[in-house]
């Protein structure tokens, strides 16, 4: 019986699947634990019964998530198979955080519970509940903690595990500059760089907020919030709530450094600013926000400087905190934002969106084309970071351009959403392709949205295949249907090879 | 030598002829403009007979098109024919032909407002002829006539000319060009590729001018055919042969304030549905179906693909429409659905509504039929058509090329091809179809960024840049079916849309050719002296 469990995680990809949906499990469960541990210290009494159900719910899924992650998993990890892994991750710890969220008790209907956690754990920050004010604290912690937990997975995979898997994959930040040779000389030393420096920039977020005037919870779970390019606020104005210009400077210093590549604040940390320049999309990464910041402060909002900061940070690094409803302002810098919200972060950070590595590939690419058409004898080569970029990798990131295209344009189109006006689907479909977890309805910025199931569910799903990139999920799908399709009546799982 | 060349010539009583200046976007600028001088005259004859006040107006518009025409024409001959040079010519006679065409309404102050200086006229004027040529039918005029109007503002000459700008631009003045002068020879074929929409140009004869002949034929030949549809199905003569101009070249101009919905009659939107997805499809497979084979139609891929995507809109607008009550009951929804949704998805334009918030007045409908109004806005029609939009063909390479790309993300060293059913398109026009749309994307965001900075709102702004890349017509907000782009836009954003319906129109390429190809051909320039 045993063998034949064996045979059946050894066939195709899912035998590498047990490892993260183990850690997925225990991620999600440790963040239930914590939440639950901080809701009993913290919370009153009313939320007492919910706790106990959470921190049984927490380590049970600890216990059963060590567990998986003991079962056979030592297969080659090929980029299909790490794709799936980082599926099947997100989804073992949305899965405990969905039951997490409806156990609370706090939530209106179990769709609510879907929307919710799938937002924090794809670090989007749209949320169901128009005033988190009321919400208890141990809910409130586990909103940011499933978001800093999956920022740290994303950076994991993404400059950890597949550099260490694929060559030259196309979602890799260039390993030659962005540290593969220097800092990733192996997984391990990988994940221990990552880890400490995606612990460092909460710690000092969380020092910052803390001396800027915010209490002690405040400014952890806004750290955390921050780090993770999640958005999840504990106020309904966001961070405009302290209404304070120090804390809105630190946000938005926080989310331009959390919407950067890791290594890129690392070096740029330790002063290594020679390499730090050579950095094609660092370069882009910093004309878009001082253009963006002239353009919001400049460009009639009437914003001041640290709101029109925390804006376009806000946008770029998708983290989606707000300081003042800048849909009020300008109809420019509306637009801007929007455009801001579609182009996104840097690679090998936390946050989402289009990404800036691929906007420099397209325009350099336009601009090469363009040459060519003019003086047809040239062949132009696309040079990014100083490097020559292949022909094969360009087509993939049109190719993944288009993917981006048709995905915001379904999520418009099947949304449904009769509560919002055209600007507000639209707004929200970028939002949520890009897990912004902020749109324009009207004259009103929001977070909150109220939505039918039907719209709540199109949306968890376009938040999905924003945050892991459209492919690992079509791929996942597409794999789930082939091997559904392998198995015919009568033919055992275990037999499947 | 010279010295005792020219004392011959004097000797011999001879004087020397004119020197002709070696440039072809002279040449080919100068041509166009005197093809468009003729529908000059017949526009005053139209005013003269309507006993309209501007007919004189228009007769001098002609002689001016007539003259400058004649003197670029006969002052220069074709040059380089490099394609940059080709690209570059199209798109000054374009720019030439559009913003001079503007002259008829100048003269006759057909845009005169209390408080509106001359400036702004003239702005209005161009940005008009633009639309007009381009054939995308956004308009600023806001004196347009209703049926039966006693005294309208407007001069029927004046409003047919307006309805021939469209005419002229669907098909191309440089494709009519390219009827008239042999001396293009193989490169014609490179002049219709720059000015026709889609990836490539059809060639349905062995020679290039030999196939615009036959485009042009068919053309006139359906504008004829749908005058008559249109006036049997109970126009006048005159609004249906007005009408026939604009819906042939999938343009949208109409010459009543509330377009089609001004006659409120199903027979009419029905001729014009039909009419629009003819105009809206490639031209040479109705040649080919006129010509040779019946089934064309059913074999061509883009052509089911332009029709499913046209009923399913319609389809899926109508069920949103008829299930929120939006605009009355079922047959109202399935018909104001399916006569925007192929409006739009053939980049006409033309409106049913019968006034602001009536059932056909689109932006008042709910946020989801929008969305789906604007992606056919992005798609538009087919490739050699007279319709805007990116095309649906390379709407179907691009799901192809997504479909590639997640297959080598399964298989990283995976040779897969980009394939239209069982074809496999050409490397070279995948990556044309790539650069394309990357092109089109960054003019959508550069000219959404532009005229919001300019003073135009997000909604109107989106929907009236995409309208006006794709040549479509009607935008959202104050700028729908029922309004002008007056209200919508300060007179600078609507310069920018202007210019952005030129760059549709052309297909992006020749429009940012234009500046940079004239600068190197000037360098190059050479007097030419006739020998004996």
């Amino acid at each position: 019986m045993s063998q034949v469990r064996g045979q059946r995680w050894s066939a195709g990809t899912g035998r590498v699947l047990p490892l993260p949906f183990g850690i997925g499990l225990t991620t999600g469960g440790g963040c239930v634990t914590l939440a639950a541990i901080i809701g009993l210290v913290a919370d009153d009494d009313t939320f007492a019964g919910a706790r106990f159900a959470e921190l049984v719910l927490g380590i049970a899924s600890m216990i059963v998530g060590l567990a998986v992650t003991r079962l056979q998993s030592d297969a080659k990890i090929t980029p299909t198979a790490a794709m799936s892994m980082f599926v099947a991750g997100w989804t073992a710890m949305t899965a405990v955080a969905i039951v997490a969220f409806w156990l609370s008790g706090e939530l209106a209907s179990p769709l609510d519970a879907v929307f919710e956690a799938v937002s924090a754990s794809t670090t989007t920050g749209f949320t169901t509940v128009a005033e988190p004010e009321g919400l208890s604290r141990s809910l409130l912690f586990l909103r940011v903690s499933l978001p800093w937990a999956m920022g740290l997975g994303v950076l994991i995979v993404s400059m950890g595990v597949l550099p260490a898997a694929v060559d030259g994959a196309e979602l890799l930040p260039q390993r030659r500059l962005l540290g593969h040779k220097q800092l990733v000389t192996t997984v391990r030393s990988a994940l221990r760089n990552i880890v400490g420096l995606y612990l460092f920039l909460t710690i000092v977020l969380t020092i910052g907020y803390l001396l800027a005037g915010m209490g002690m919870f405040d400014g952890v779970t806004y750290a955390l919030s921050t780090a993770s390019t999640g958005g999840m606020a504990n106020h309904a104005e966001s961070i405009g709530h302290f209404d304070s210009t120090r804390i809105e400077w630190i946000a938005a210093a926080g989310m331009v450094a959390a919407g950067g590549n890791l290594m890129v604040v690392w070096w740029a940390f330790r002063g290594r600013f020679e390499s730090v320049w050579k950095s094609t999309e660092l370069r882009l990464y910093v004309s878009l926000l001082l253009i963006g910041f002239v353009g919001v402060r400049f460009g009639g909002s009437g914003l001041g400087s640290s709101d029109s900061a925390v804006a376009i940070a806000s946008m770029l690094s998708t983290t989606g905190f707000r300081s003042a409803n800048w849909a009020e302002g300008a109809e420019f810098t509306r637009a801007l934002l929007l455009t801001a919200a579609g182009i996104g972060a840097m690679r090998g950070s936390a946050g989402s969106g289009f990404r800036q590595a691929r906007v420099a590939r397209v325009a350099l690419e336009v601009r090469r084309s363009l040459q060519r058409l003019l003086i047809p004898s040239r062949t132009g080569i696309v040079r990014v970071d100083g490097v020559a970029v292949k022909e094969s990798s360009l087509e993939l990131t049109y190719g993944h351009l288009w993917m981006h295209a048709f995905t915001l344009g379904g999520v418009a189109l099947l949304l449904y959403a009769n509560e919002l006006d055209i600007v507000g689907t639209l707004s929200f479909s970028v939002g949520l392709v890009s897990n912004v977890g902020v749109l324009v309805n009207g004259d009103q910025l929001q977070s909150h949205v109220a939505l039918s199931g039907w719209s709540e569910s199109i949306a968890s799903f376009g938040m999905l295949l924003g945050r892991l990139s459209i492919y690992p999920v079509l791929l996942t799908i597409a794999g789930i249907g082939r091997w559904i399709s392998r198995l015919r009546p009568g033919q055992s799982i275990g037999e499947v090879s | 030598m010279l010295e005792r060349r020219s004392v011959s010539r004097h000797e011999s009583g001879f004087t020397a002829p004119p020197r002709r200046i070696s440039t072809t976007v002279g040449h080919i600028s100068g041509l166009a403009l005197l093809v468009v001088a003729p529908g000059l005259l017949l526009s005053a004859l139209v005013e003269f007979i309507g006993r309209g006040d501007d007919g004189w107006i228009l007769v001098l518009s002609s002689i001016t098109f007539a003259v400058l025409g004649g003197a670029l024409w006969s002052g220069t001959r074709l040059g380089d024919l490099a394609i940059r040079t080709i690209f570059a010519s199209v798109a000054w006679s374009w720019l030439l032909v559009s913003v001079l065409g503007a002259l008829p309404f100048v003269l006759a102050r057909t845009f005169e407002r209390d408080g509106v200086s001359r400036w702004i006229e003239l702005a209005d004027a161009i940005f008009e002829s633009v639309s007009g040529y381009t054939c995308t039918g956004s308009t600023v005029l806001t004196t347009l006539p209703d049926i039966g109007d006693p005294d309208p503002a407007i001069g029927k000459g004046i409003l047919f000319y307006r309805q021939l700008t469209q005419w002229y631009g669907g098909m191309g003045f440089v494709q009519l060009v390219i009827t008239v002068l042999p001396a293009l020879g193989s490169r014609a074929l490179g002049f219709m590729g720059a000015e026709a929409p889609g990836p490539t140009a059809d060639r349905l004869a062995p020679r290039a001018a030999d196939t615009a002949r036959i485009l042009w034929k068919l053309y006139v030949g359906g504008t004829v055919a749908m005058a008559i549809a249109y006036w049997a199905a109970g126009m006048t003569a005159y609004e249906g042969i007005t009408h026939a101009l604009s819906t042939a070249a999938t343009g949208g101009f109409s010459i009543y304030n509330d377009s089609l919905g001004e006659f409120d009659s199903v027979p009419i939107e029905v001729v014009a549905q039909i009419a629009m997805i003819f105009g809206g499809s490639n031209w040479a497979l109705h040649w080919l179906f006129l010509t040779k084979n019946r089934k064309v139609y059913s074999e061509d891929h883009e052509f089911r693909a332009y029709i499913a995507i046209a009923v399913g809109a319609t389809a899926a607008i109508t069920l949103i429409l008829a299930i929120g009550d939006e605009v009355g009951g079922f047959w109202t929804s399935l018909r104001v659905a399916s006569f925007n949704v192929v409006s739009l998805a053939t980049s006409t334009g033309f409106g049913n509504a019968t006034g602001s918030g009536s059932p056909g007045d689109f932006v008042f409908w709910s946020a989801t039929p929008l969305v789906i109004l604007l992606l056919l806005m992005v798609v538009g029609g087919m490739s050699g058509s007279t319709a805007g939009g990116t095309k649906v063909i390379r709407s179907r390479v691009l799901a192809a090329i997504s479909h590639r790309t997640l297959a080598v993300a399964r298989q990283p060293r995976a040779v897969v091809p980009v394939k239209l059913g069982r074809d496999v398109v050409p490397d070279k026009v995948v990556h044309q179809v790539s650069l394309f749309m990357m092109a089109y994307s960054a003019l959508v965001v550069g000219g959404f960024l532009a005229v919001t900075a300019l003073g135009g709102d997000v909604e109107a702004s989106l929907a009236g840049v995409i309208g006006s890349l794709g040549n479509m017509g009607p935008a959202y907000g104050d700028a729908g079916p029922t309004a002008t782009f007056h209200a919508a836009f300060p007179t600078p954003a609507r310069l920018v849309l202007a210019g952005l319906m030129l760059a549709g129109r052309l297909e992006l390429f020749a429009v940012l050719l234009m500046l940079a190809a004239p600068r190197r051909s000037l360098r190059k320039i050479r007097p030419h002296r006739h020998t004996f």
